[in-house]
Parts: C-alpha cells; structure tokens; sequence
C-alpha cells in the first residue's frame, strides 16, 4: 500500500523536553491509522508534526525527517501553506468561525484565490454532502454556524476541511466533546471518508479505535510502543505494555 | 489496586472452578459406585449433574454480560471466549459421569477382566483432567502441549480393550462386554473433551485455534 | 444572637453601604449634570453656530441718492413687540446679546425702504445691505443726537421716526458663536482617530499576533502601560517641542496649529488605542487561528479575516475611548495649537477646541459661566452622538457577521 506519511527518527523538544523520541511512523493511502496512549504521552503532538502546526509553538524544535509523498515537511524550502492546503485539521473542540455556515465552508478556498457565486455554490454544497451535513442544514446556509449543536459544529468543521479537496485529514480527539449519538454519527462519517481520504486521527477511546481504525499506533511518554493491524493489535497485542494500556491495567 | 475488569474476571473464573471441582468429584464418586455397585451413590452423582448444568448457563450469560459491560480487549476477550469453551467441555465431562452413573442405577453387570481398564483410565483421566484445569488458570504453552499428550494413554487402553473383544466374545457376555466397552468408550471420550481445554489454553494465549489431534 | 442571622446582618450591611456609595457616585454625577445644564440651558439657540465668534461692527452711511422715505406699511405681519417706522420702513425689537446686555435688532426692513443698502464706510465705495437679525449699536443723525442701543428700541424707534436725516449707522453682526470650534473639534477628532487607530491598531497587531512572546514585546508592552498614566500636560509639551516646529517647517503654518494639534492628541491617544486593542485581541479565541492556519490561510489572512473582524468591538471602544478623550483634552491642545478662537478654521491655523472655548470663556474678565456651560451641553451632546452612531454601526456590523457574510 501507498505511504501518506513516513516518519523516519522523528524527535521534538519543547526546550529541553522530549516530546517525541525516534519516532518511525508509516502511514498510508486512503486508511485510518488511530493515535492511542495515556495523557502526555505525545499522540497529539505527534499529529501536529504532520502539517507543521507545532511551529506556532514557541521554542519547539525537531529532529529528523517527516516525509509527506516525497516531500520532507520540515525542510527550509518547503511552503508551509501548500502541505496545510494539502492536509486538513479538525480539532477536539469544535470550533466553527461567527460566520455564517456557508461562509465558514467557504473560508478556506476564499483565502487561494476567488471563486464565482456558482462555483463556490457548487463547492460548498459538496462539502457538505461529503460530510452528512447537506440535509440538515440546506435550507439556512447563511444562518450563523454558531447556533449549530455540538456535532452538527464538528460536521461542518469537517466539511470545512473538506472544502480543500485534501488529501489527508488529521483529527485530534474528534469526538471527546461530543453525545454518544453525535460520536456515532462521525465514527460512520469517517468510515466513509477513508474510501477516499487519508485520516489519522487521535483518540482517548479504545473502543473507536477498535471500531473504526485499520492500523492503531500506541505511544507512551513520547515513545512509539507498538503499531499494528487494528484487529491483531486488540486481540493479540504483542508489547506487553501495550496490553497493559488496553486492557485497563495501568492508564 | 484491582481493576473493574479484573474483578468481574475473578467471578467468572469462580463459577467455573466450582464446576470443575463438581465434575472432577463426580467421576471420583462414580470410579467408587461403579466398584461398589453404590446405587445411593449414583444418584446423587446424577443429581450434581444438574448444578454443573446450571453452572455452565450461569457462566454463559456472566461471559456475555461481560463483553458487553467491559468491552474487553486482548487476554481480557480471549480469556472470556476460552472460558465459554472450557464450561462446554466440562458440561459434557460432566454428562459422561451421569452416564456411567445411570449405568450403575440399572445394575447392569460389568465384564470383570475389563475393570482394570477402567480403573487405570479414570486414573488417567482425573489426572490429566486435574492438571488441564489447573493449567487453564496458570497457563503456560508448552504444558498445554504436555498435557494434552497424556490423552494417548488413555486411547491406547481403549485400542488394547477393543483388539482383545474378538478373542473374548462369546453368546453369554456379549451384552455386558458391550455395556462396559461403552464406558471404556466414555472415558476415552472424556479424555478428548479434556484436550479440547488444552485446546482453550493456547487459544486463551494465542488467540489461535491449533488442533492438538 | 445566633451566628446564622449574624451573617445575614452582615450581608445585608454590606449590600446597604455598597448602594450607599453607588447612589453617592449616582447623585454627584447628576448634580454636576444638572449644575451644567441649569446654567447653560439658557443661551441655547441657532445662534451659537450660525454667528461668528467675533462679532464685526460696520459703520454705514445712506447711500449718496437715497432721499425718499419709504413711508410704508410693512409687507408681512410683525411681532407685537416690533417697533415700526414707517418713514424709514424698518422694524426694531428688543434683544439681548450672548454677554446678556440690551440690544436693538433688526427684525424687518421693507424692501423700499432707503437704509436697505449702505456705504460700509470702511471700505471706501462698497456697499453692504442691512439684513435682518444685526444689532443697530447707534444711529447717528445730522438732525438730532445719536440714538445708542442700549437705551432701548421705543426710544430709538421714536428718535429715528422724528429724524429726517440718517448720517450713519453703527451695525453689529452678532457674535459669540462657537461654530469655529465646533469644526475644529470635529476636525481635531477626525484627524487625530485617522492618525492613531491605525497606528495603534497595527502595533496592537503585532505586539499580540506576530512578537507574542519576544523580549522586545514585552518591553514595548511594559513601556506602553506606563505611558497611559502619564498626564496629558506633558504630552501638550512635546507638541510644543516637536510638532508644533515640525509643522511649521513644513506647511505654511506660523505657530500652533491644527495638525500639530491633531499629532499631540494621537500620541496621547495610542497608548488607550493600543492597550484595549490588545486586550480585545487576546479575548478572540485561539481555536479560531489554529483553525484558519491549518486550512491554508497566511498569518496575514488569518489577521485580517478572522481576527480584527472579531476583535471589532473591542476596536471600536478604544474609537469611542478616544473621542472622549480628544474631546475632553485641554491643558494640552492650549499649547499644542493655541488658545485663540477663530471662525475660519484652516488646518495649518491657531483655532480652539470646544473645550479650550471653554478654557477661555473662563479666563475672560468676567468668567462666563453661563456660555461655557452652555458649551459643556454641546460637548456632552456631540460625544452622545457619536457614542449611539459608533454603538448602531457596530451593533450592524455584528448583526451582518453572525447572519451572513463578512
């Protein structure tokens, strides 16, 4: 299968702290690849090395290679805003802009270049569609995305990554702010989204990792444990530690 | 401190050690009835036969409950699997007693040269029954091998008894040649329950189902 | 007494001595309210924008072939407290000037009548026409003695009627309007908010968005605290040490004048600009940046699109902050462009704002308080304004935000 990503040595420092220790990570095409580990254990941060958003950390500082395809991410000459085009982000807490929802769709593109009323039309509604969120907000497109619920918000934070046409999405803990019903609404979105989509996504849920990945990554204080098949990973873990994490025994 | 999932482990594997003990003390008491002829005896052995079934349901819905509540993963999961397989084998285990114990109520006569057969094979089986179970909750791989393999002896007594039928059958004790080889049969087939929980051992480890054969 | 009902007497106690002190703050504020607005009421009228500050006195003569008297009746119906003279056809009514001494003004002059034009006699040749509204000082006749004004209009009236020949006519346009103050404190606040919102606005900028965490911010931030707790005066200083010279070497200005005046208030202005700028920055979530950066915007798209528009409000009550501050500044606009009150405002020119008006009404012999309370009325009035017109836009463009597009 097709290599996304591939880590290669990977360490970051926050200062003098190491957040990430050697790393080598692949991931690939068109799969979904879960981030799992106790707190503090580096799975977040690992994800923000994917599109480069720990530069707007201060005093972070890396080691080694992220390749992304064939380009190394963390080179000088690499545009930092063409690998974010590439790559969509959505965050734990949704976080929709006090805009309209079509407006919020619209954002991203609007900001490459400018679009006819027809074309960003047609743009936005597929957005949408893409991430189930058409139906239930067609008729008020330009009501505020505010007085959207908690997963509708996420949905459209989705759609809005969306509207990039990327090639990978990033999600950091999706659905801990979310109700079991909005949780199971995206879990069946991104199940669908992997047809077409590169997705990582960072959970503190065993379960949906078990549910919805195919490949789990288990790190633990700022080391890669374990990555396998999600269906090996869970029924027969091979780290000891790993199954330690998974089964409850230590958090 | 002691995990949720590990308490609700520890009561599972609390019913089925007590349905273990129950089949391991039925088949001792009916080596003794069927050597005494104790009807009184075989009752009751029929009678524990009902707790091991209920036993078995018990276990049964608990593991059910289990995966649904704790959703577990890994050795948790396996276990929980292992054990459902483990309550089957031993129900049956538990079935061939009553059977040899039915036997006995209807006073059926044994064919005498035979007896040492069966008695070398209950020993045999209780053996190799005692240290599958115990396996089970200590389990280690290679003995799940080791132990398994004790199931030959078992059926290289059924194969001596089976080869000496044709020298021994005659008009008269036909029928109770018959009547005892079932039972020698019965305990050969408790022997071969017995390798299916060395069987559950490895899967319990391995998460993989070999055939020990 | 049981503890529980201690405590509620103590709370009841201290919620009574808390209203005590707002009704206090609530009561001195009003008086100074109803202090202003009893003493300057009165001297309210149309007058105060449509007169020049200072008044111009004429000196005209009939013209040369002007000897018939008109001998008419009024064309229109006068006030019954409107003297007439049909001789002359002019109508005189009582007035009172803004310094509130006795006057004669010109209420109607029929069309025929032989004083309608004038020689200015100051101006050698040119004419002026006598208009409603001027103040007749005196009339001087070659037939009998002066009327002055200041006895009254009967007796002018009966003086004039019993005349037959006009040699001159003393005539006052009215004065004491503010109207040249007004514009100049419109122009002060318009000029002053173009210099300082961007500047503050854009150093605000950088301070929270592009330097955060660098030393040099920091000191720049410190630094700035401390400049809003300095006294205007001194910055009045500055102006005259830096701007006011700065400007007159490069316009075709001789002294304090409007720019240099509208530079000391922007720097007075920046530090409020740039703080509660800063502040309204730091309040916009930083959710909202990550998630603009990580769909491909730039820093700047980011800045722009999805951070000002946000920290909007926040913007505009500095705006609102700094109008009432520029408004209000006096000490040091009476150095940085002057104390003289002028009617033609030019920006390279000495003019005063509302509030040196006011400086300077109170240093006349007699103090005015009467005419600067009146001002204070129109202070109060102009700063209400803009307050309600800055709180309708920003209400709109908030409305616009949430409900559609930016």
């Amino acid at each position: 299968m097709k290599k996304v990503f591939d880590t290669q040595n990977l360490s970051l420092f926050y200062g003098k702290n190491q957040a990430l220790k050697n790393i080598n990570l692949s991931i690939f095409e068109k799969s979904v690849t879960a981030l799992i580990g106790p707190s503090g254990c580096g799975k977040s941060t690992f994800l923000r090395t994917l599109n480069r958003m720990n530069d707007l950390i201060p005093d972070v500082s890396i080691q080694g290679g992220v390749w992304f395809g064939d380009i190394s991410i963390y080179d000088k000459k690499t545009d930092v805003i063409d690998i974010r085009k590439r790559i969509g982000m959505v965050f734990q807490k949704p976080n929709p802009f006090p805009m309209s929802i079509y407006d919020n769709v619209a954002y991203g593109p609007r900001c490459q270049r400018s679009y006819s009323k027809k074309e960003m039309d047609a743009l936005v509604k597929d957005a949408l569609v893409k991430s189930a969120l058409y139906e239930e907000v067609k008729d008020r497109l330009q009501r505020s995305a505010l007085e959207l619920s908690g997963g509708q918000q996420q949905r459209l934070c989705i759609a809005r990554a969306l509207a990039m046409n990327p090639e990978v999405l990033l999600m950091d803990e999706p659905t801990s702010a979310l109700d079991p019903i909005a949780t199971a609404k995206i879990e069946e979105l991104i199940v669908e989204l992997k047809k077409n989509y590169t997705i990582v996504i960072v959970t503190h849920s065993m379960q949906q990792a078990a549910r919805i990945s195919d490949q789990t990554a288990f790190f633990l204080l700022g080391d890669l444990i374990e990555v396998e098949e999600t269906k090996t990973f869970f029924a027969t873990p091979k780290d000891p530690r790993s199954e330690s994490y998974i089964t409850g025994r230590f958090g | 401190m002691t995990t949720l999932i590990e308490t609700e482990i520890r009561e599972l594997e609390k019913n089925l050690k007590e349905m273990i003990d129950l089949v391991l003390s039925m088949h001792r008491d009916a080596k003794k009835a069927l050597e005494t002829n104790d009807t009184k005896l075989a009752i009751q052995i029929i009678k524990r036969d009902e707790q091991v079934n209920n036993l078995d349901e018990l276990i049964n819905e608990s593991v059910l409950s289990f995966l649904a509540t704790q959703a577990p993963v890994a050795r948790d999961l396996r276990s929980a699997i292992a054990m459902i397989r483990v309550a089957n084998d031993v129900e049956r285990i538990g079935d061939y007693a009553k059977t040899i114990s039915e036997f006995i109520i209807l006073t059926k006569p044994l064919y005498d040269p035979f007896k040492l057969y069966i008695n070398d094979m209950f020993d045999d089986f209780m053996k190799m029954f005692q240290m599958a179970t115990s396996l089970f909750f200590k389990p280690v791989l290679e003995e799940s091998y080791t132990i398994a393999a004790q199931d030959q002896f078992i059926d290289a007594k059924l194969k001596k008894a089976f080869h000496e039928i044709p020298k021994v059958v005659n008009t008269t004790n036909v029928m109770s040649l018959l009547d005892t080889f079932n039972i020698i049969r019965t305990l050969e087939r408790a022997g071969d329950h017995t390798k299916n929980i060395c069987e559950a051992v490895i899967f319990k480890l391995k998460g993989k189902k070999i055939d020990l054969g | 007494m049981s503890k529980f009902s201690f405590r509620y007497v103590i709370d009841a106690l201290l919620q009574g001595i808390t209203f005590l002190f707002s009704s206090i703050s609530f009561l001195t504020l009003g008086a100074i309210l109803v202090f202003v607005f009893n003493q300057g009421w009165s001297l309210i009228n149309i007058d105060l924008i449509r007169y020049p500050y200072e008044s111009t006195t004429i000196l005209g003569a009939p013209l040369e072939d002007q000897n018939e008297f008109c001998l008419c009746e009024p064309n229109i119906t006068l006030d019954p407290e409107v003297f007439y003279s049909n001789k002359w056809g002019v109508g005189f009514s009582q007035g009172q000037d803004l310094l509130g001494q006795a006057t004669v003004q010109l209420a109607y002059i029929h069309p025929n009548s032989p004083l309608s034009s004038l020689t200015n006699k100051g101006i050698e040749g040119n004419e002026f026409v006598l208009l409603p509204e001027y103040l007749i000082q005196k009339i001087s006749y070659n037939d009998r003695s002066t009327s002055l004004a200041r006895r009254g209009v009967e007796r002018m009236i009966n003086e004039l009627e019993s005349s037959n020949s006009i040699y001159e006519i003393e005539v006052i346009t009215k004065g004491g309007g503010i109207g040249g103050s007004i514009i100049t404190t419109l122009w002060l606040i318009g000029l002053t908010l173009i210099i300082a919102i961007p500047i503050g606005v854009g150093a605000a900028l950088y301070l929270n968005e592009y330097a955060k965490h660098s030393q040099f911010a920091n000191a720049i931030r410190s630094f700035i605290e401390t400049l809003t707790g300095v006294p205007s005066i001194i910055f009045g200083l500055l102006g005259v040490a830096i701007f006011i010279p700065l400007t007159v070497a490069t316009t075709n200005a001789t002294g304090g004048n409007l720019i240099s005046g509208a530079l000391t208030l922007s720097v007075i202005l920046l530090p409020i600009v740039i703080r509660t700028t800063e502040e309204s920055l730091k309040v916009v979530p930083m959710d909202y940046r990550n998630a603009s950066l990580a769909l491909g915007a730039s820093r700047t798209q980011t800045t722009f699109k999805v951070v000002v528009p946000n920290a909007l409000p926040g913007i505009l009550a500095a705006v609102l902050l700094g109008i009432g501050r520029i408004v209000g500044e006096s000490a040091a606009l009476i150095f940085a462009i002057g104390a003289i009150v002028r009617d033609e405002i030019t920006l390279t020119d000495k003019s005063t704002s509302l509030a040196v008006h006011i400086y300077s009404m109170m240093t006349d012999e007699p103090a005015n308080i009467e005419l600067s309370s009146t001002i204070a009325i129109i202070i109060l009035a102009i700063v209400l304004v803009l307050n309600l017109l800055i709180k309708f836009i920003s209400s709109k463009i908030m409305k616009g935000k949430l409900g559609g597009v930016i």
